[in-house]
């Protein structure tokens, strides 16, 4: 379902949203401008209030958290999957097209399975660090897809100006994608990039904050499929080897209430191919999506808490070529996280 | 915190302003014909294995094998009767169409064999493998030798041939010719014996004729070279399983082949994204090469494979080089279907006993590897 959806999305079209920071292509929730109007509705509300409760925090409160501050401005979490994750793949990439095959990416979306792995962050008011590190397994239509992927980043900032650096790392195989009595083909995909950014940023990573970005980086993928069999050597094709250069900008936002924090992040992103190589590059010599993520983390013990739930929600707007790359963040993520 | 607001709105007005991305535009070269068209039928339609076709006796004591009697008469050209069994044969085989080595100099005995033998009593759509290097009409006549083209005997005797085989064979057979666009296939093995100002000559013949030329035996990581012809396509494998070893590997050829075939389609992409012009690459199919028997001898060892399954694994990985990673266009593949010398024809041969470790294929072995692999559809033999 989600596929044919994707499929049929209108991408031309653009409008822009009040802050008119974001092309955004008409997305396929709402197939108009409501959606994205209520996005901004609510990034704007955050910003608000952030405001207004900066402004308008008693003076109680601001020395309860001046002494939580203090206690430990320093924070480690992990992340334990609560709710099994949808994977969203490309699902197109091994298979043969009636009419030539293509690796234009196509979504498709996999099992629901918990990542065994704890996602680790480390941040206090004016540092972030994030390392995901998964392996899983998908299963497709009879074949096995093994999946590997990293990504990290860290940022600092000094009064307002905020810098960082990112990276990521996507491998998959698939073995017999084709095979028979006497041979077999294998299909293996490796992708990895970083990028550099500078922003923006207003209050604490740890509390309340709101940050912007914008910044460059590079991404290489490449796809190979090898023929094995009784012939003295396999045989190797390089199906794609692509470098794009890649640019952000993103508005990213948190407000640290008694017992919940709710945080949104928009993220535009434009993927430009600088070189290509191999029998089925990507059409599009340039693409560009929206990834939109909201949701809220719940502190029952208030902020001070070690334990914690995170809901977050994740959607993307225009391009799906960003499957190329590698994998999506599942649409939906619930999570434990413990804070030491 | 009202200053790191003001300056945070003010980076917000900034970044506001919408940004394009640039459309790159992707233009291709005309193909449109400046002489009269070919009406005849399209390549692209047309499926299966072509079949090369030869006009030449039969010497028993100069062939590996056998051919069946239905198809050859030892010390005799096919006969009229033969050749409508050959095309019952190939129709019911799946063959596309024929590839028939025609020599069309003075001396040459081929455009009369064709014409009395073939054109009227068949109907498979064909195209002519011009015969330029035992050819008489040029310098030197025999395959000793490249033909320098700027050589004005030898661009007469080119222009000559174009002008008798558009006459004799192309517009009486229209209807059944080959053609790319509108332009009649000619087909031309071992062209890079043809040196010179080559490039000039095909297209002086262009102008003239509405003529698509597929060259072989091309260096393909020359481009200025391979970009003159309108399509590639091999003529013999034989030689990358090294003919002048002691041992010639079958092997050893399916491999190169894969090799050559990688390094074809990145000289013909490029081709395609510097100057436009989009070639064709047509793969061929090697059952066995021996030219043993060959009089006089030219001191090259057999080249066998050593089961039948390394056969089929040559046969597969063209497959799979046409359809699935589209290194070749999917058309064809070229088979040797009735060069008895060469020990490469496909067509059923008297059966024989096979000897351990050098798998011949015969009795209709060999075309049934042909069939299974490229003929039956959505599979992979």
């Amino acid at each position: 379902m989600l596929t044919s959806r994707y499929r049929n999305c209108h991408r031309v079209e653009q409008h822009f949203v009040p802050l008119s920071l974001f092309p955004v292509s008409r997305c396929p929730v709402c197939a108009g401008r409501r959606y994205c109007f209520a996005f901004c509705a609510i990034a704007l509300a955050l910003l608000l209030s952030s405001v207004a409760l900066a402004q308008e925090e008693s003076q109680e409160e601001v020395q309860e958290e001046k002494i939580i501050q203090k206690k430990s401005s320093f924070r480690l979490a992990f992340d334990f999957p609560l709710i099994p994750e949808r994977i969203i793949a490309n699902m197109d990439n091994i298979k043969e097209q009636p009419f030539g095959r293509s690796v234009q990416p196509v979504v498709g979306s996999f099992e629901r399975r918990y990542s065994l792995i704890p996602r680790l962050n480390a941040f206090s008011k004016n540092f972030n660090f994030h390392l995901g590190v998964d392996r899983f397994v998908i299963r497709d239509d009879g074949m096995v897809r093994e999946n590997m992927q990293a990504d990290a980043h860290l940022e600092g900032s000094l009064w307002l100006v905020l810098i960082g650096v990112g990276g990521r790392y996507f491998q998959e195989n698939i073995p017999n994608v084709l095979s028979g009595e006497e041979y077999h083909v294998d299909f293996d995909r490796q992708s990895y990039g970083g990028r550099v950014w500078a922003g923006l940023k207003m209050g604490g990573f740890h509390t309340t904050f709101i940050a912007v970005r914008a910044g460059k980086g590079r991404l290489w993928t490449e796809g190979n499929e090898t023929y094995s069999s009784m012939l003295d050597e396999d045989f190797k094709i390089l199906l794609f080897s692509d470098q794009f250069d890649v640019s952000f900008q993103s508005l990213e936002g948190r407000v640290a209430l008694p017992y919940l924090a709710p945080f949104f992040l928009a993220e535009k992103n434009v993927f430009k191919k600088l070189e290509e190589s191999g029998l089925f590059g990507l059409e599009d010599d340039s693409f560009e999506n929206v990834k939109m993520v909201w949701g809220a983390e719940l502190m029952p013990a208030g902020k001070g808490g070690v334990f914690r739930i995170v809901v977050r929600k994740t959607n993307y707007f225009g391009s799906d070529n960003d499957l190329y790359f590698g994998n999506r963040q599942p649409e939906w993520q619930g999570y434990v996280r413990f804070v030491f | 915190m009202r200053f790191k607001l003001t300056v945070l709105l003010m980076v917000l007005l900034i970044a506001s302003a919408p940004i394009y991305g640039n459309d790159g535009l992707v233009g291709y070269g005309s193909n449109e014909l400046a002489v009269q068209r070919v009406n005849g039928v399209e390549l692209a339609t047309i499926r299966g294995p072509y079949a090369g076709l030869y006009p030449w006796a039969y010497f028993p004591e100069q062939a590996p094998y056998i051919p069946i009697p239905e198809l050859f008469d030892s010390y005799q050209r096919q006969s009229v009767s033969q050749i409508q069994n050959q095309e019952v044969l190939l129709n019911a085989s799946g063959f596309g169409l024929d590839v028939l080595q025609y020599d069309p100099s003075p001396e040459s005995y081929d455009p009369t064999h064709w014409k009395m033998s073939y054109f009227p009593y068949t109907s498979r759509p064909f195209f002519v493998l011009y015969e330029h290097i035992h050819n008489s009409g040029y310098i030197p006549p025999t395959d000793i030798g490249s033909k320098n083209m700027n050589r004005p005997e030898n661009r007469l005797t080119f222009m000559r041939d174009m002008e008798f085989l558009f006459q004799e064979v192309i517009w009486p057979n229209e209807r059944r010719y080959a053609v790319v666009g509108g332009r009649a296939i000619v087909y031309m093995w071992s062209s890079i014996q043809m040196t010179g100002d080559f490039a000039g000559l095909l297209d002086e013949a262009r102008q003239k004729y509405p003529v698509f030329f597929i060259g072989s035996g091309e260096d393909m990581s020359n481009i200025e070279r391979v970009a003159m012809f309108d399509g590639i396509m091999e003529y013999s494998l034989a030689g990358l399983g090294n003919l002048q070893s002691r041992a010639p590997s079958y092997r050893r050829m399916t491999i190169e082949y894969g090799r050559y075939a990688k390094i074809s389609r990145r000289t013909l992409d490029k081709i395609e994204s510097q100057m436009g012009k989009k070639i064709l690459l047509v793969p061929t199919f090697q059952a066995a090469y021996d030219d043993t028997l060959v009089v006089p001898a030219r001191d090259n060892n057999p080249l066998y494979s050593r089961s039948r399954a390394e056969v089929v694994e040559h046969a597969r990985l063209i497959k799979l080089s046409m359809t699935r990673w589209r290194i070749f266009d999917n058309l064809g593949p070229f088979v040797i279907w009735s060069e008895l010398p060469e020990g490469a024809s496909v067509l059923p041969t008297m059966p024989s006993q096979e000897l351990p470790g050098r798998y011949v294929g015969y009795g209709a072995e060999r075309l049934n590897i042909v069939v299974e692999c490229f003929v039956k559809r959505g599979r992979i033999c």
